[in-house]
């Protein structure tokens, strides 16, 4: 098992490599096994955040797919950017790019979901809001 | 300008990683055997006796256990596991001092790797947002923390994804292994930024003596 991650992870590598994508990341998941790795906390928060974003929609609960939504966006460029922060730690990055994934995640989820609920809670997304007629004109 | 002349004053290396990784295997052990391991009620309360003068030092437990479904459990696991960061914060200061020369040699080399622009920003970026986290374990700023457990109470301010350590046992046994290395690792990481901030900024700096 030990061989065939090591290959995947030097085939991947050399791939993204080859195609100036080493540094490119989908939905927080960053290419290829290493990176994948130290991006499994930002990579699980995202599918987490989308599952729930989904779910709450279906079942008519707007305010949480909008809170949800929000803390999946937040936590994704969170993440992104905390791995950033862990990357300035040399050999040391093993442990300070998922500590930063994580802090910014979770960060930028609490943020995130703040800032959904307070865009829903302006009624700037009244999707389960009722339709009411403005009242007739007093004559 | 000096050379590289002997092990002490090398930089760090990789392999050099292995007190703290050690200790994050251990304290995953224990979490694992927390979450697999449902103590008779017997045990429980024996505990539970011992767990108080510590909850008061960790102000996420009882705010986080007062949402359970069963309180004295979750403060076990949680507890266990908080134990393991005075540990994660000796085997940070005292096998990686942030300050000794061996660390500005290492982030000089690590800077080789990185941009000018990267490094300026995450500089500045990690200083600002890791200090505002250790003010918001301080309580001197509102500023969430795994210590003061805003992330995840009260439940109108949680973070979804994190709600889930109110339904499952595993997903709160994470919860509470992550907690303490985070935290450690965060003191750890805003020194060694805040020390070798001149070293990030010119890289050149430190081999110079």
């Amino acid at each position: 098992m030990g061989a065939g991650l090591a290959t995947y992870s030097a085939l991947t590598d050399q791939f993204y490599t080859t195609a100036g994508l080493r540094s490119g990341s989908l939905f927080g998941i960053r290419y290829g096994l290493p990176a994948l790795l130290s991006d499994i906390p930002g990579g699980v928060g995202g599918v987490i955040g989308v599952y729930q974003t989904a779910s709450a929609y279906n079942n008519g609960n707007y305010l949480g797919a909008s809170q949800a939504g929000g803390a999946t966006l937040g936590g994704i460029a969170g993440a992104e950017g905390g791995a950033a922060v862990g990357a300035l730690f040399g050999p040391f990055d093993v442990v300070t790019i998922p500590v930063g994934t994580v802090i910014g995640g979770v960060a930028g989820a609490y943020y995130g979901g703040r800032a959904g609920a307070s865009i829903y809670n302006s009624g700037f997304m009244p999707l389960d809001a009722p339709l009411v007629p403005p009242p007739p004109p007093a004559y | 300008m000096t050379t590289i002349s002997n092990a002490d004053d090398s930089p760090y290396s990789r392999s050099e990683l292995r007190p703290i990784l050690r200790c994050l295997a251990a304290a995953a052990a224990v979490a694992a055997i927390c979450c697999l391991v449902v103590p008779s009620s017997a045990v429980k309360t024996a505990l539970v006796q011992i767990i108080p003068s510590l909850r008061r030092l960790v102000p996420s437990v009882a705010n986080i256990s007062r949402e359970m479904l069963d309180p004295e459990e979750s403060e076990i696991i949680l507890i266990v596991q908080w134990w393991f960061a005075p540990i994660y914060l000796f085997i940070w200061f005292y096998f990686y001092p942030p300050w000794s020369l061996r660390m500005r040699r290492t982030v000089a080399i690590a800077c080789q790797t990185l941009s000018e622009v990267k490094r300026t920003i995450g500089l500045t970026i990690g200083i600002l947002f890791l200090g505002a986290w250790l003010l918001g374990d301080f309580q001197i700023i509102d500023f969430p923390t795994f210590y003061n457990a805003k992330y995840v109470y009260p439940l109108t301010e949680a973070v979804p994804q994190l709600k889930l350590i109110y339904i499952s046992r595993v997903a709160l046994t994470i919860y509470a292994w992550v907690g303490p290395i985070v935290e450690a690792s965060i003191v750890w990481m805003f020194f060694v930024l805040v020390l070798n901030a001149k070293t990030y900024l010119s890289p050149q700096r430190p081999l110079s003596t």
